[in-house]
């Protein structure tokens, strides 16, 4: 009966149905839209807040994440002000310093051991002043951190699967020693009982200084259980109380940076701690960001280039400059500024073996973190170079650093000729209404016309190079993987003649690869491999552009294999001048088919290829790090500055110093500094030559591409002050050529730089003409003069 | 020195006596700067100030929670410090100078200092407002008004305030609704509400006011419109709020009637303090530590800044509860998380676009043109000095060049204007070549006509064409132009006639959608409504394609169950050709949209209106045809296939929900697995 009712009313059911779906989605509407809405009672009286409660908080919700802060750590004993007072000098050879036993010595130092702890003290033997490497009476705190703070090495250690470093140090883990002394220093095995784990430390007196070394062969784990996770090497030699003693800490941050030992009031909970070389993609999550408007509102701290970092007491006048000579790819240096967790200033090298990092295990939600399986590949190795007298100051330390590079043959010198830097910029893409776009900035024929108008007006030595030649552009065409010049830059000058005529015209010009990225958009089945992070995804290089959002970096091979392509490639067409950017400084740990690889494999496979390249082209590196400086012609992007931490108290040009007169450098560009007249007068203290981005078209063109960073560039603005900025420097490095630095003195805003011909010049900061050593020196103006 | 420099050295000494600290100026800085495009949208620029000082504390006297900060005629800051009941008085190099009101005050928060030199303190603990001399002597105190005009249910929490120079004080009390409490300071009475914020009236409130009860209104609270966060006053007595989480009008300049005279592009969700610079620049600071810098008239000139995150570099905040402008431009910005305040001074580049700022607001366009060629040097993307310099060519009749500035500069109603010039002076020396071209134009076509009618050439070809080949298609295309002249007739044909066909109608679709991508990206500058350099075709090309599909499927199953007599075809091809006044007008509107100006828009607007109209009569009277409904049922009709498309569109909403769900739970699945097998 029921079915033949329904059949004979069909237009009955869909009324019906279409009536449901009618009440049913209008219930839904109503219901999602303003439910939250009316949910609260009464319009609440608001409270009077009670004094001494916090205000209330409204929490914005604009973030795209909300970042993970780790809570500040706790203070220590930063009520027990009370000075030290441990001996600054000690007038002649002791038997026993603060229960350290006299143990050898040579012409200049010498040096005392205290088993216990196998800390050592330092001692000029002309000055008799001394520096410990452990504190003697801790503040009052917890054991471990008691424990730490007398100890020389500090092992940490990772249990079973647990993620939290547990340390074990000369007290803390009960460990059993064997040490044994010779002529030079001393050998001292370590085994911990309960860890199963021994290793070794070698200390040897040098010349001006000692050298403390952890070989890895001599790192035993023999429990499944306990695995050596890192290492602090002397973190507290040069320690001092809050504002017991003068001087600084030197961290080698951009061009180099001071903290000032003083007493902070507590007010800088967090140390200097900076990977060396750059943060590792493959491990380290990148800082959680918050977007601001779909863009990145920072910018990045500046990475360490050299393995260095320094420590100066100017009112003993004893300092040392600590070098990594082995385990940099795997170091940290961390500076703690008094209140950063104890009352003293520390500046140390901590080297890492094995780190835990975050394994998704979902899509969008969700990870655990993993222990890194096998340990970095490297032994330890930290050189303490000792100043002392005059020479106790940061520029006694790059003094040292230059030193030791030359001796070493880490870097050789390389002509010392001025030449301003053009760099052109040749196209980018932008999106079009069915394909991308090309938007050639500087053509061929158009990079020829702004040299050679150069040229004719007297801007004789020009370095330049070209970026974005290759076909689709500076992004779209990443990786480069053929000579293929982009067509739209070719008008009536080809690649190849452009090439030809700079050689001519006696012109430097370099072609630009980054031989580390490459545009997954554009190259989405290309048989080049991706690096893999630990966690087995693609690390993403973001960088928020209006075309493309994101790069990936190469696997190393990949970098390899492509360099070693382009090769014979580069010869064909006659290139002989090539810059390598992205490789010369980035480093990273990657996986590859459940391996793991660390980053002195990468840094293997990029050395091998640079050094070839270096063998067949005249090669540039961009801000290379310190291990291929040997190789570059020069040091392009030189960074002028630091990255201004809180903590830091002064900016000092340390790599300048270092290698003023050795490798000619190159300034970071002039048209996107907002403050001209200052970094022009900071290119005259430090040395640096001339950087420019030069297009021909205006740079407004490229605003719809990743390129709309650059937002000043067009030649016609730039003629003239690039002549300016070419003939007063190049003035000044007629004075100055070949000749490396032997005094830096700032006093009042005003920088004294000696060179080694005899020629010093003052830069004046301020905005009022200054008197010093006889010489008036005009507002904001520099003056050279010429040594006899 | 170099010749260019030369010039921004003069004139940073002209805005500035400052004192270069050389240790941090050059820095690499930890926040990049931005500015505003015409289109409102962030582009970097050079870095607008750095920071030159910090302050933690004045003397030995640390603050903790401070809320306000306020600076002096004499330049000397006073900070509110909320954590310790007082006010601290101290001086830009952090040496103390005085503590105020240690026993009187118990929480203080907003401070002003007023132009008689008084300083005047919101507390609210004590639910009072004390009037202090600069000296720290009590003079006077405000307590909750007792006028009926007050409300007896009102709140009084003080927690900012200020003061104009007629002495009255303007208060915001935490929780008062009604607007800014303005009470005399001479007399101490309440003189009314200033400048309430108004809620936002949406179809939903006022859809729920229609079936709600009183009851359930007044448990609304979004009924209750926020309150002003922060206040300030300039020196002509405008007063200034900033309101936290409102989508519009978060910041507003109000005039004497306390109404707003200010509309910005581009403002935090959560400002906290606002003031006012020498040029009557005005600078917001959102509590997210981003600090904004705008015109008087609100173009955003610069925004850096954000939160520090552990970055612990210089310039980022923790938060930002304060922000004061002295009279050299530098800008003090306290934290309340770290406890200290950090001083900003501005670099080269931002005196530079100051100077030129200052001599374009006082109406000297000409002599502004040269700082503004020289911001442009350093920035070309910065609009705001294209919009200036285009200001400058104008008043110099420099029509071409002003065309090209404010194009750059995305400013349309200065593009407008110079393009109407410039075509006023090609309309002159052209008008008479136009007229030859409109008659001979016109000749061509009366020949012609007459030639045909006399050997019928066209005629004779076109019947031998279709004699030869099938020409049907061509013929269904060419039907469209019936749709104009007799559309029920047309309706007709397409019903019984067969005079269209599936493939006709579509390639009419395809016709549509380029009519539609060319509209939409390719109109006059003035008119376009998409930003340069931004195309979505993809998106498009699915969105109208959908639309027809969606439109046509709902129409043609809510016909079919409604007794309609048209089959799938008629409704297709009806639908399509239904837009006939569209693919005839449109391309003259787009051809149009390139050449006209402001002055002409009624225009195109009216055109538009016509060809809508025009297709939705076509639609309608197309459904009543095909299916041979009455009027009203045909009304029924349209009715029902609008809400076959909600629905419709609900469901492949909740499709699509449940399969990226489940995506995405296979997924982890997957990866759950094989990361346990690798980790064996």
């Amino acid at each position: 009966m029921n079915i033949v009712k329904i059949k004979a009313k069909p237009k009955t059911i869909i009324k019906l149905i279409l009536f449901l779906a009618i009440v049913i989605s209008s219930i839904i509407f109503l219901a999602t839209d303003d439910s939250p809405e009316i949910t609260v009672d009464t319009p609440a009286v608001p409270s009077v807040p009670e004094p001494g409660e916090a205000p209330s908080e409204e929490e914005p919700e604009t973030e795209v994440e909300q970042p993970i802060q780790a809570p500040p750590p706790e203070q220590i004993g930063l009520d027990e002000a009370g000075p030290e007072n441990r001996a600054k000098f000690v007038e002649s050879r002791q038997e026993e310093i603060d229960g350290h036993r006299f143990l050898t010595e040579n012409s200049k130092m010498e040096m005392y051991v205290k088993e216990e702890n196998l800390s050592i003290i330092m001692r000029d033997k002309i000055t008799g002043a001394v520096m410990y490497s452990t504190i003697q009476d801790p503040v009052q705190s917890n054991e471990s951190w008691t424990n730490f703070m007398k100890s020389s090495i500090v092992m940490e250690y990772l249990v079973g699967t647990n993620i939290v470093t547990y340390r074990a140090d000369m007290y803390s883990g009960n460990p059993q020693k064997n040490v044994t002394y010779h002529e030079n220093g001393f050998n001292a095995e370590i085994y911990y009982p309960e860890l199963e784990i021994s290793f070794e430390l070698a200390v040897t007196l040098t010349e001006a200084g000692f050298v403390a070394e952890i070989p890895r062969e001599k790192i035993q784990e023999n429990n499944e259980r306990y695995r050596v996770s890192g290492f602090y090497v002397y973190p507290f030699l040069g320690y001092s109380k809050l504002g017991d003693r003068e001087g600084y800490m030197f961290i080698p941050d951009g061009s180099g940076a001071l903290i000032h030992l003083k007493d902070n009031d507590g007010k800088y909970r967090q140390p200097y701690s900076r990977m060396v070389y750059g943060r590792n993609v493959g491990i380290d999550d990148p800082h959680v960001l918050s977007l601001f408007n779909n863009r990145n509102p920072f910018n990045d701290p500046e990475d360490i280039l050299a393995p260095v970092f320094g420590m100066v007491q100017t009112d003993s006048e004893i300092g040392f400059l600590g070098i990594i000579e082995e385990g940099q790819f795997s170091a940290r240096i961390e500076a703690y500024p008094s209140g950063a967790i104890l009352p003293y200033n520390w500046i140390t090298s901590k080297f890492i073996y094995r780190q835990v990092y975050n394994q998704p295990t979902s899509q969008d939600s969700g990870s655990m973190v993993v222990r890194q399986r096998n340990k970095n590949n490297f032994d330890i190795r930290v050189r303490y170079e000792f100043v002392t007298q005059e020479n106790a100051n940061y520029f006694g330390l790059a003094e040292t650093y230059r030193n030791y590079l030359l001796d070493n043959n880490l870097i050789a010198k390389k002509e010392d000729e001025f030449n301003v830097r053009i760099d052109l910029f040749g196209s980018d893409l932008e999106q079009g209404l069915l394909f991308k776009r090309d938007v050639p900035m500087t053509t061929f024929s158009q990079a020829s016309n702004i040299l050679n108008t150069l040229q004719a007006n007297g801007v004789e030595n020009i370095l330049s190079i070209y970026k974005g030649w290759q076909n689709k552009g500076i992004y779209g065409g990443l990786p480069i993987r053929s000579f293929n010049p982009e067509s739209a830059l070719e008008d009536d000058k080809s690649l190849q003649s452009l090439l030809e005529e700079t050689r001519e015209n006696n012109i430097d010009l370099f072609l630009h690869h980054d031989a580390l990225r490459i545009n997954l958009d554009e190259y989405r089945n290309s048989r080049y491999k991706v690096m893999r992070k630990f966690n087995k995804r693609r690390h993403t290089d973001d960088v928020y552009g209006n075309v493309y959002r994101s790069f990936h970096f190469l696997h190393p091979e990949s970098s390899v294999e492509l360099l070693e392509r382009m090769k014979p490639n580069y010869i064909n067409n006659n290139v002989e001048n090539i810059l390598i950017s992205g490789i010369s400084n980035e480093l990273f740990s990657f996986s590859e088919n459940n391996r793991e690889y660390d980053r002195i494999v990468t840094k293997e496979y990029y050395e091998s290829i640079i050094s070839d390249y270096d063998s067949t082209f005249n090669l540039m590196l961009e801000q290379p790090f310190s291990y291929l400086w040997k190789y570059t012609d020069a040091i392009i992007d030189l960074p002028s500055g630091s990255s201004d931490y809180v903590f830091t108290d002064e900016d000092i040009p340390f790599l300048a110093l270092t290698l003023r007169g050795i490798v000619p450098m190159y300034s970071e560009y002039v048209n996107f500094q907002a403050n001209q007249v200052e970094f022009f007068l900071q290119l005259v203290e430090q040395g640096l030559k001339p950087s420019f981005l030069i297009t021909h078209e205006d740079p407004s063109a490229l605003i719809n591409t990743n390129s709309s960073h650059i937002y000043s560039s067009k030649f016609d603005l730039y003629e003239e002050i690039i002549e300016d900025y070419y003939f007063q420097l190049k003035e000044i490095h007629e004075k100055t050529k070949g000749s490396m630095i032997t005094n830096y003195e700032r006093s009042n805003g005003v920088t004294t730089v000696t060179y080694d011909n005899g020629t010093i010049i003052y830069v004046n900061y301020q905005e009022n003409d200054v008197t010093i050593g006889g010489q008036t020196i005009e507002a904001l103006s520099y003056k050279v003069v010429q040594g006899r | 020195m170099l010749k260019k420099n030369k010039m921004i050295t003069f004139l940073i000494f002209l805005v500035t006596f400052s004192l270069v600290n050389p240790s941090h100026s050059l820095a690499n800085t930890a926040y990049k700067t931005f500015t505003e495009d015409g289109y409102g949208n962030y582009v970097e620029t050079q870095t607008a100030y750095t920071v030159s000082e910090t302050i933690f504390k004045f003397g030995d006297e640390l603050f903790r929670q401070a809320s306000d900060l306020k600076i002096d005629q004499n330049g000397l800051l006073y900070v509110s410090d909320t954590g310790n009941g007082r006010i601290l008085v101290g001086t830009r190099d952090g040496e103390l100078v005085g503590i105020i009101g240690e026993d009187v005050l118990a929480r203080p928060n907003g401070i002003f200092i007023s132009e008689d030199e008084k300083l005047y303190v919101a507390d609210e603990v004590e639910a009072k407002v004390f009037v202090f001399s600069l000296e720290g002597e009590l003079l006077s105190e405000f307590g909750r008004p007792d006028s009926i005009l007050f409300g007896s249910s009102s709140t009084f929490v003080p927690e900012k305030v200020a003061v104009d120079r007629r002495d009255n004080i303007y208060i915001i009390s935490r929780g008062n609704s009604n607007g800014i409490i303005q009470i005399n300071a001479n007399s101490g009475q309440f003189i009314g509400y200033f400048s309430p914020n108004r809620t936002v009236v949406t179809p939903l409130t006022m859809f729920r006011r229609a079936i709600f009860s009183e009851e359930q209104l007044a448990r609304m609270i979004d009924m209750v419109p926020p309150t002003a966060h922060n206040l300030n006053i300039d020196d002509r007595g405008l007063v200034y709020t900033v309101t936290q989480g409102v989508s519009n009008e978060a910041i507003k300049k109000l005039n004497m009637a306390g109404s707003n005279i200010i509309d910005m592009n581009v403002f935090d969700p959560f400002p906290s303090s606002i003031d006012i610079g020498p040029l009557e620049n005005i600078f917001v600071a959102g509590e997210n530590g981003f600090i904004y810098e705008y015109t008087s008239e609100g173009n955003l000139l610069f925004v850096f800044g954000g939160r520090d995150d552990g970055r612990q570099r210089v310039g980022l905040f923790g938060k930002i509860s304060a922000i004061v402008v002295d009279e050299r431009g530098h800008l003090y910005a306290l934290d309340p998380e770290k406890n200290q305040i950090q001083i900003f001074e501005p670099t080269e580049f931002t005196n530079l676009v100051h100077e030129a700022l200052t001599l374009y607001q006082n109406g000297d366009y000409e002599a502004s043109k040269e700082p503004w060629q020289e911001v442009i040097r350093l920035n070309s993307l910065f609009d705001f000095a294209n919009l200036g310099l285009g200001e400058a060519y104008f008043k110099e009749e420099n029509y071409e060049a002003a065309l090209t500035s404010f194009r750059l500069a995305k400013y349309k109603d200065g593009y407008s204007d110079a393009f109407w010039e410039l075509r006023n002076v090609w309309m002159r020396e052209n008008i008479i070549n136009l007229l030859y071209i409109a008659l001979g134009l016109f000749i061509l076509k009366k020949i012609v006509s007459r030639v045909e009618r006399k050997y019928r050439i066209w005629n004779s070809f076109k019947s031998k064409m279709d004699e030869k080949y099938n020409l049907k298609l061509l013929k269904d295309l060419v039907f469209i132009k019936n749709m104009i002249r007799h559309p029920i007739d047309s309706f007709y044909s397409i019903k019984y006639e067969n005079k269209t066909s599936i493939l006709s109608s579509t390639i009419f679709i395809f016709l549509f959608f380029v009519l539609y991508v060319l509209e939409k990206y390719y109109s006059g500058f003035i008119f376009r409504t998409v930003e340069d350099g931004e195309f979505a075709i993809g998106t498009d090309f699915v969105m109208v394609f959908g639309v027809f599909l969606l439109v046509i499927t709902c129409n043609y199953l809510v016909c079919t169950i409604n007794d309609g007599e048209g089959k799938f075809q008629h409704i297709y091809s009806g639908f399509v050709y239904s837009f006939a006044p569209y693919f005839i007008i449109k391309p003259f509107v787009i051809i149009f949209s390139n050449i006209l100006t402001f002055n002409e828009v009624y225009l195109l607007n009216f055109t538009n209106f016509f060809i809508y109209s025009w297709v939705a009569i076509l639609i309608v009277i197309m459904i009543k045809e095909i299916n041979d409904y009455t009027l009203k049922e045909t009304i029924k009709i349209i009715l029902l296939t609008m809400f076959t498309i909600l629905i419709a569109v609900l469901l492949i909403f909740i499709v699509y929900v449940l399969v990226a769900q489940m995506l995405s739970f296979f997924v982890s699945i997957f990866n759950e697995g094989v990361y346990r097998i690798e980790h064996r």
